[in-house]
Parts: C-alpha cells; sequence; structure tokens
C-alpha cells in the first residue's frame, strides 16, 4: 500500500475510533465537549484539504504558466496568475485538423440535452404505463426492464460499435443508443407507483384518461423524480467517454471528455492549457451541482436506498 | 330518476376468491343509504364496482335505469368521496374542484359558477386559492366533497371519508354530509365501518357480510327488528348479548328460557304476540338481550330475574355498565367480534370456554362493587329469538 | 304471456359487456412503446448479437463477409498459449483491482460518513467537498491525476512525498512501474469515487433511529459498542449494497486505463474491458472484441449472484 494511502487510512481510522472510545467523553452517540468539536473540525479540515488538492492543483494551475504548473507543490501557490492558458486553448483549436474547441462544446451540449430531454419524456411515460396501467404483457415488460438495468454498458459497446458503423462521426450516434434508459425507467416507476392509487382513481372519475392524468396530474406532482432523473442523465452524458472513443475519430464530432484526451496524448503537452480545458469542461456540471446540490446527492443517496 | 339497482351482481377475483356471490339491492332516487359491516364484508367493493373501479363479474348494475356495466366511471355520471380525499396535490382547491368539469369541457364560466355556489356551501370560500398541503383535515374533507358536488352527479359515492377525523370533528361532519345531502336529494351511497354513523346518517342501512346482504331496512328497523344474529350483534353499542339457550314450552302458552342453570319466565302474552315462536317447539335455540333490557329486580322473587357476578363495572356517569360473565355459551356471529370495539377484547381475556362476558346498562344511581352479586331484571317482552340457523323468530 | 315474459327477463340477465381495460392496454402501448423500441434496437439487440458476433471473424470495412469460426475467438483468448496471456492478464488486473478497491473505498466511505454525522455546522460544505469529484467526468479526473503521478521530482504527488518526508522519499513512477501503476490507478478510482458511496451510507446512518442509540447508552453501552452493536446492524443493508455496486463498476475498468497507462507498462494495468475494445476498435477485431466481452459479462453475473448468495444469507441469518 502506498504510504499516502496508508497513512490516511490510519490517520482516519484513529480519527473516528480514538475519539469513539475515549471514555472520558460523556456516553451517547451525540454527546461531547467542545474539545471534541474541534477535533472533529481539524479532522474534517485536514481530510477536506488533502481531498480537495487535485482539484485545486487544476484551476490554480489554468491559470498560471505552463513551466509553473509541473513544478512539484509549488504548483499550487497563485502566482503569475492569468488567462492564458484560456486564450490559448481556444487558439490552438483553431482549424478543421485540431477541431474548433467551440465545437467540442456544441457537440457535448447537444448530445447531452437530447439525451436528457428526450429521455426525460419516454422513459418517464414508460414508467408511468408500468407503474400504473394494466395491461397484458405488464410483467415482462417489467422484468426485461430490470434485467437491463442490471446489464452493463460494457455487455453492448462492441456490439453497439459494430452497428452503428455506418454512423460514425455523427451527433447521431453519440445519443441515440442512451435517449431510452432503464434506470431511468426505473427510477420513474418507483416514485410512480408511490403516489396513491386513490389520486389516479380520482382523476379516472372526473374524466381523465390515461395521457390526461398522466400530464396533468401525475407529472405535476413528481417534481423531485424529474429533478433526480434530469441531474443523473446529465451528468452520465456529459462524462461520456467510453462510447465517443470507439465511434468519433474526427473533431468536428468530438465531445470534451475524449478532446480533453485527444489533447492530452497529443505532444506538446502544455499543461496549463490542459488544465484551462479541464476547467472549463466541468464548469456546467459543478455549477449545477452547486446549485442543486441538494438534489443531488438526494437522488444519489435515494437511488441507492432504493437499490 | 337517479335509482340504483344491484341485480344478482357477483364479483368474483382473477385468482378465483368470490368477494360478492351475489347482491340484490335497489336504492331509491335521492335516498342515504349506507352499507356497513365489519372490515372485509364487501362494502368497499361494492361501492368500487358501482363507481366502476372494479370489474363486475357477473350480474348487472343500473343506474338510473341504465345498464352501466361496461361504462366508464365518467359515463356514469358519479362523483366520489375517497377516504384519503385524493386532493391534486399541485392544484389549488378551486382548480381541485374544478377538474372534472374541465375534463367535461365546460365553459370557464360555468365552472367558476359551480365551484363557487360549492364553495358556499361547504364554507370553503376564502380558501379557494389555497394548496391541499396548507389545509386542515376537517377543510380537505370538504373540498373532497366540493369535488364531488359541482359535478351534479346522479350518484355521490362516499367510502368511509370521515375515518381520518378525530372524533369530534366527525361528529359534526356528520351532521353536515347529512344536512348537505338532503338539501340536494342526490342519492347517495356511503360506507363505513362504524354502525353509529351509519344509524346516524342512513335513510336505509344495508348490513353486509361476507359479500352478502344480511338485511337492509332503516335503522330503527334494524335495531327493533333485526333479521339474524349478525345484525343483532352489529347494531346497538354496547352490543347484544346473544347466547345459546334451550326454550320450554308449557301447555297454558307461557315459556322458560334456560341460563345456565337458571330460568327465565316468559309470559304467555309475549309468546303469544310473536308469530313463530307461538309454534316454536321446545328445543334449542338463541337469545339476544340488549343491555338496555336489562334493569335492577325490585325483589328476589322476580320471575324475569337472573343472578350474576358483577365483574367490572363502569360507571359513566350517564349510565353505569356492569359487564359479567354468564355460564352460558355465546351465540354472537364470530364475525361481529371483528368489531374494533373494547369490549371484544374482554371476551378473549375473560371469557372461558362455555363462558360469555355480558353486559348490562343500568342507571347511574346503581352502585355495584367489582365481585359483587346482583339480581338482574329481564325485560322478557325485550328479548329476541333466533333459531339455529341464526334467522329471527318473530 | 306471462311465460315470455318471465323468459325474456331472465334471457336479459346477460353476461356484462366487455371490459374497458381495451382501452387502457393500447394507451399503455403507446406510452412504452418509443422506450422500448429504443432499448429493444440499442440494447436487446447488441446483446444478442455479441453472441453472434463472437462466433465470428468479423472485421469492419473489408470487402470479405464474415467467416464462420465457431468458438475459436474463446479458444485463442482463453486457452492459446501465446494470446490468452494478455487476457487472463487483464482478468487478473480486474480482480485485484476490484479486490483492493471496494474494501478501501467502502471503508473510507463509512469513515466520512461517520465523520459528517454529526451535528455540526458546516457538514454540508464538507459534504459538498467530498462528493464534487464524483461530479467530475472520469475522463478529465485521469488526465488531472496524469501529472499528478508524473514521475519526476516536479509531480505533484512526488513533490508532496518530497515535502513531507524531508526529501528521503524518492520520486516513484507511479504509472511507468508495473508493481505501482495499477495501485496507482486504484488510488485514483477510489478518490473519484468515495463520495459517491458516502452519500449513500450517510442516509443509511440517518436512517437510523437515535432513539436505538439511546436505549443503548442507557444499557450501559459504550461508543465502540454502540458502533457495532447499533450502527453496524442498522446499515447491513445499505453497505451490501454498496459493495454490490462498487464491485461492479470497479470491474467494468475503462477510462483511467485508456487515458493514463494504455494499459501498461506491459499490461500492468490492462482490463478485459479496455482489451475489448482495442481489439474491437483499435486491431479491427470485432469479433475477438465481442468474445472477450460475452466472457466479460458472464464473469460478472456469475460474481453478482455469488455476492447476492453470500450477502444475503448473512443478513438472512441475522
Amino acid at each position: 500500500m502506498s504510504e499516502i494511502a496508508a497513512e490516511d487510512a490510519a490517520a482516519y481510522r484513529k480519527a473516528v475510533i480514538g475519539i469513539a472510545t475515549d471514555p472520558s467523553k460523556k456516553v451517547g452517540r451525540l454527546g461531547g465537549g467542545p474539545a471534541r468539536k474541534v477535533l472533529d473540525y481539524a479532522v474534517l479540515l485536514i481530510v477536506a484539504a488533502l481531498f480537495f488538492a487535485p482539484i485545486a492543483y487544476m484551476v490554480i494551475g489554468s491559470f498560471k504558466p505552463s513551466a509553473e504548473v509541473l513544478d512539484g507543490l509549488s504548483g499550487f501557490v497563485p502566482k503569475d496568475l492569468s488567462l492564458d492558458n484560456y486564450r490559448g486553448v481556444f487558439a490552438r483549436f483553431d482549424s478543421p485538423s485540431t477541431g474548433y474547441f467551440a465545437n467540442f462544446y456544441l457537440t457535448s451540449t447537444i448530445v447531452s440535452v437530447v439525451i436528457v430531454v428526450g429521455g426525460l419524456i419516454i422513459n418517464s411515460l414508460a414508467g408511468y404505463a408500468l407503474a400504473r396501467l394494466q395491461w397484458k404483457g405488464r410483467n415482462l415488460a417489467l422484468s426485461i426492464v430490470v434485467l437491463i438495468v442490471i446489464l452493463p454498458f460494457e455487455a453492448i459497446a462492441v456490439p453497439l460499435f459494430y452497428m452503428l458503423n455506418d454512423y460514425r462521426n455523427t451527433y447521431f450516434v453519440q445519443f441515440i443508443p442512451f435517449v431510452a434508459n432503464a434506470f431511468s425507467i426505473y427510477l420513474f416507476y418507483t416514485f410512480f407507483i408511490g403516489i396513491p392509487r386513490q389520486i389516479q382513481e380520482a382523476a379516472r372519475i372526473d374524466g381523465a384518461g390515461p395521457w390526461k392524468t398522466f400530464f396533468l396530474i401525475i407529472a405535476p406532482m413528481s417534481k423531485p423524480v424529474f429533478a433526480s432523473v434530469t441531474i443523473l442523465t446529465f451528468l452520465a452524458a456529459w462524462s461520456s467517454f467510453l462510447f465517443p472513443v470507439m465511434v468519433v475519430d474526427q473533431p468536428q464530432y468530438r465531445p470534451l471528455p475524449l478532446a480533453i484526451s485527444v489533447f492530452k496524448a497529443e505532444p506538446p503537452t502544455d499543461w496549463g492549457q490542459i488544465f484551462a480545458f479541464g476547467v472549463l469542461l466541468v464548469l456546467p456540471v459543478v455549477i449545477v451541482f452547486l446549485l442543486f446540490q441538494r438534489w443531488f446527492v438526494q437522488s444519489v443517496a435515494s437511488s441507492g436506498l432504493k437499490g | 330518476m337517479s335509482t340504483i339497482t344491484y341485480d344478482k351482481m357477483r364479483k368474483v377475483y382473477p385468482d378465483g376468491t368470490e368477494a360478492i356471490p351475489g347482491f340484490d339491492l335497489e336504492v331509491n332516487d335521492g335516498e342515504f343509504m349506507v352499507f356497513v359491516g365489519p372490515s372485509g364484508c364487501g362494502k368497499s367493493t361494492a361501492l368500487r364496482m358501482t363507481a366502476g373501479l372494479e370489474e363486475i363479474t357477473g350480474g348487472r348494475l343500473l343506474i338510473g335505469g341504465d345498464v352501466v356495466n361496461g361504462k366508464s366511471p365518467q359515463e356514469r355520471d358519479i362523483a366520489m368521496v375517497f377516504q384519503d380525499y385524493a386532493l391534486y396535490p399541485h392544484m389549488t382547491v378551486a382548480e381541485n374542484m374544478g377538474f372534472a368539469l374541465r375534463m367535461m369541457k365546460m365553459p370557464k364560466e360555468e365552472i367558476r359558477r359551480r365551484v363557487e355556489t360549492a364553495a358556499e356551501r361547504l364554507s370553503l370560500t376564502a380558501l379557494l386559492d389555497r394548496v391541499p398541503k396548507n389545509l386542515s383535515g376537517g377543510q380537505r374533507q370538504r373540498v373532497a366533497m366540493g369535488r364531488a358536488i359541482v359535478r351534479e352527479p346522479q350518484v355521490f359515492l362516499m367510502d368511509e371519508p370521515l375515518s381520518n377525523l378525530d372524533a369530534k370533528l366527525r361528529v359534526q361532519m356528520r351532521a353536515e354530509i347529512a344536512a348537505i345531502q338532503h338539501q340536494l336529494g342526490v342519492t347517495t351511497l356511503y360506507v363505513t365501518h362504524d354502525q353509529v354513523e351509519a344509524m346516524t346518517m342512513g335513510d336505509r342501512v344495508a348490513v353486509m357480510k361476507n359479500g352478502r346482504l344480511m338485511q337492509c331496512a332503516s335503522p330503527q328497523e334494524l335495531y327493533d327488528r333485526p333479521a339474524n344474529v349478525f345484525v343483532a350483534g352489529f347494531i346497538g353499542s354496547p352490543k347484544m348479548n346473544l347466547f345459546k339457550s334451550v326454550i320450554d314450552r308449557d301447555a297454558d302458552g307461557r315459556a322458560r328460557i334456560r341460563f345456565g342453570e337458571q330460568i327465565v319466565e316468559i309470559d304467555a302474552e309475549v309468546v303469544a304476540a310473536n308469530e313463530r315462536l307461538r309454534g316454536y317447539p321446545s328445543g334449542p335455540l338463541v337469545v339476544g338481550m340488549r343491555p338496555e333490557a336489562l334493569s335492577v329486580a325490585s325483589s328476589d322473587d322476580d320471575p324475569h330475574s337472573l343472578v350474576i357476578t358483577a365483574d367490572v363495572v363502569e360507571m359513566l356517569g350517564s349510565e353505569t355498565l356492569v359487564h359479567f360473565v354468564a355460564p352460558v355459551e355465546t351465540a354472537s356471529d364470530a364475525d361481529v367480534r371483528d368489531r374494533a370495539q373494547a369490549g371484544d377484547e374482554e371476551e378473549s381475556i375473560l371469557a372461558k370456554a362455555g363462558s360469555t362476558v355480558m353486559c348490562a346498562r343500568l342507571v347511574p344511581a346503581v352502585r355495584v362493587p367489582n365481585g359483587a352479586s346482583l339480581r338482574l331484571h329481564v325485560d322478557a317482552s325485550a328479548l329476541y329469538f333466533f333459531d339455529e340457523e341464526g334467522q329471527a323468530i318473530r | 304471456m306471462a311465460a315470455t315474459l318471465e323468459t325474456a327477463a331472465a334471457g336479459s340477465v346477460s353476461e356484462p359487456p366487455p371490459e374497458k381495460p381495451l382501452k387502457e392496454t393500447r394507451s399503455a402501448l403507446l406510452m412504452i412503446s418509443p422506450a422500448m423500441l429504443l432499448l429493444a434496437a440499442f440494447v436487446v439487440i447488441p446483446f444478442v448479437m455479441a453472441f453472434w458476433l463472437s462466433l465470428h471473424n468479423v472485421r469492419l470495412d473489408s470487402p470479405r463477409p464474415s467467416t464462420w469460426m465457431g468458438l475459436e475467438q474463446y479458444r485463442r483468448i482463453l486457452f492459446d498459449p501465446d494470446l490468452s496471456a494478455v487476457f487472463y492478464r487483464s482478468l487478473i488486473n480486474n480482480f485485484l483491482f476490484a479486490l483492493f478497491v471496494v474494501p478501501v473505498q467502502t471503508g473510507l466511505a463509512l469513515a466520512l460518513a461517520l465523520l459528517l454525522n454529526r451535528p455540526l455546522r458546516g457538514m454540508a460544505v464538507f459534504r459538498t467537498f467530498f462528493f464534487m469529484p464524483v461530479v467530475f467526468p472520469m475522463a478529465l479526473v485521469a488526465v488531472v491525476w496524469t501529472l499528478i503521478y508524473s514521475r519526476d521530482e516536479l509531480g505533484m504527488l512526488n513533490g508532496f512525498i518530497n515535502t513531507v518526508s524531508f526529501g528521503h522519499l524518492g520520486p516513484y513512477d507511479w504509472l511507468g512501474d508495473p508493481k505501482l501503476a495499477l495501485l496507482s490507478v486504484a488510488i485514483m478510482s477510489i478518490w473519484a469515487g468515495v463520495g459517491f458511496q458516502m452519500v449513500i451510507i450517510l442516509a443509511g446512518l440517518q436512517g437510523i433511529p437515535t432513539s436505538l442509540y439511546e436505549a443503548a447508552s442507557i444499557d450501559k453501552a459504550g461508543k465502540w459498542q454502540q458502533f457495532l452493536n447499533v450502527t453496524v446492524p442498522g446499515l447491513r443493508n445499505t453497505l451490501i449494497f454498496v459493495v454490490m455496486i462498487t464491485t461492479i463498476f470497479s470491474l467494468r475498468l475503462f477510462d483511467q486505463v485508456y487515458i493514463m497507462t494504455q494499459g501498461g507498462p506491459d499490461n500492468a494495468t490492462s482490463t478485459v474491458m479496455y482489451q475489448a475494445v482495442t481489439t474491437a476498435f483499435i486491431s479491427n477485431n470485432v469479433g475477438k472484441g465481442a468474445a472477450m466481452t460475452v466472457v466479460f459479462v458472464c464473469i460478472v453475473i456469475v460474481i453478482t449472484l455469488i455476492q447476492r448468495r453470500v450477502l444475503r444469507q448473512e443478513s438472512e441469518i441475522s
């Protein structure tokens, strides 16, 4: 085990268990005096700082001249800050052969938006049909959906690549296999099942058919699951790498994650610019995350609890 | 005319369970009909079949003279109030009440008019712009009613709408619902498990057990002339004391019934007044004594009296309830014991095989210490008799 | 007359007309068909196709049609002395990786969750910090860590160790040393993923009623005993879930390897998926790549089933 990891692991265990077995502290999980609080904060701060280090490294490095980025720990020191790297990124990707940076962004955006919006519509409808309507074959469809949820994408990556070979280097090939998503369907399904049957019956008695019930009653009531699915789907779509690696080799239709890996692999490696690229890449997701933090964390946690 | 006719209506579930073997009933136009019975008796199922939320497996259902078996709920022109109110949480009170009318593509003006009228009637006018989560339980219940009223349907269906309210609110809402129904004159089907609600609200009450209709009559009739042991034990609180007994007939028209080792005499006039009892041979039967039919005996020679040992005495101020263990076998219908009433638990705790816990309702002045011996006078003219199949002998 | 009326009346007790669920079936099918069609086209069919492909010699953009090879592809990757070495090495790497990552990442997530499960102010801020790496695309994480792992003294990690050890611990070739490479990838993956697990465990922790802790402390249980007897049992299902999904995720290892090490050095970080994808895509041997993914899926299924058996049994016994 590397020293760092071992050190950290030991520190964590000591922090947790050491505090836990101190007999001078009050019995009771929530007890503990001010000394303990300081200790807690200290430990948390150290761990958080270590954790955040790589991110800080990237962000700070993106504003520094490239030579100073690869400079041991002083890569952290914020001096000589400028926007040169950012300008450099745009300047470097300035031709059809290198691709235009704006195009990378455009590709990621278009593909993600189609996957998210298309997915919200068709997956929620599917989840509703499974959850609340009576029809022959419903159980079979549900079993199929659950099986697909368990199936890892890698199992179909190669055949999918083979199937869609003629559509390489398009937006289409990057979103079409992902709009329908069994996991999203499952999330919608479990949420809709939780809506009291009586509401649906009341709608039926009021004269609303299945479509009207869905759009006028069920969907407006389901903001939490729509938010969760949006966030999870957007995160996955924006980060998509494996499949684009296989089906995109021209810069014009290259999404951001693929573009940055190409950038890194092509000499000369300008780390400052690469970091700037990275910051631009991750900005939308981080902004969305910070804005919708509670939804984010809640949707991750609840998708876990439902598992 | 919005009558409801159940013609041999049947319900069989896909797995084969026969929930309702055959249901025949006529509900009159404008009548307040209550379906009551212990849980699992089929009352909610019958209501939901009337609404169109459950399939009808056999027989016919007619609303307003039309067969509606295959029709969707909207086509049946009914409105329903659910136990949990089922209000649309993202809509305001006004939107909740107007939703069905929107579905019917009614012009906005008309919707507004109807909603406002109903809101007035239910004192909801100030709340029209609120959403359900900002309403109290009682307010939500009224919105649920309002949603039904604006439809101006042929039939109101209500599925235990008061069970989620606290006792005091329940009493108040009972009166309000009954009043509204009277004003509007709409045929109403009301389902409840609470026999007090049934007795106070219904024009007629249909008592159900295991999917079967045990008796349908006005509340007073159910109380005075129960058709069988089940209805006798279900209606009335505290419930009727029912026990197995043997009747001995005298040549001069009198009769005696056995109460364990004791005997209660029945005068000849009483026997003569009961048509079927006149010809009933000596032998086993079931006797019912309402707690109200018992009082403190004035003398030890009273031929219509019993000696009992008081077990638990409850002094309520308005009356005194004396619970005693009687050395007789109970005849109360097993399903009646499922009623969620405290008295039933006493049976299981205190009753031993061959004995029954019974209850006498006495005037408040009576002071009886626990364990004391007491002679009770039985009003023999107020006794109920049932044959071995549980059918009333009258 | 009366007879006819009676028979007419008897005859009119007809069977009810057919039920309305037909209408609902139509709507349901319409609602679900877009998703189902897409899933069929892009999940089910490829899944089936994987088997077909693995039995043929398929090359893209080749004028010749695919030739049948039967189980030859499988023989090659599993049994051929020359060709199978890489595959087995990849498989071993996958297992080693999972064996390291699953317990360490789960343990770390548990520790962090316990740290955060205090009613102190600012917990939400810390939670944000720990969760942030999860939001980063793995490709980006790999790129950044490539520099952190840079082998000369100027690499961030080497610089840090150098400083902390006052120059005693020398620069390490994190990604170039076959003994260290897989471990480096593992540590980076743990960093990227622990926030996800932590949040799930935190939710599980907060689902344990405080009354249980209070009852335990009244029963004179110390903190460590409370941890063992209240926290751990209460977390059982959450931990089981976390372990299972971490295992599956760690078997899918691809992005980091592709970017940071390209499977090297000497296949020290090669994984099954990496081999499958590069075989199909770079070497243009689609059949072989498909065979690898088929083997991979079988292994994943077996592991999942075993895990379910073992872990469920434990929870049933308790």
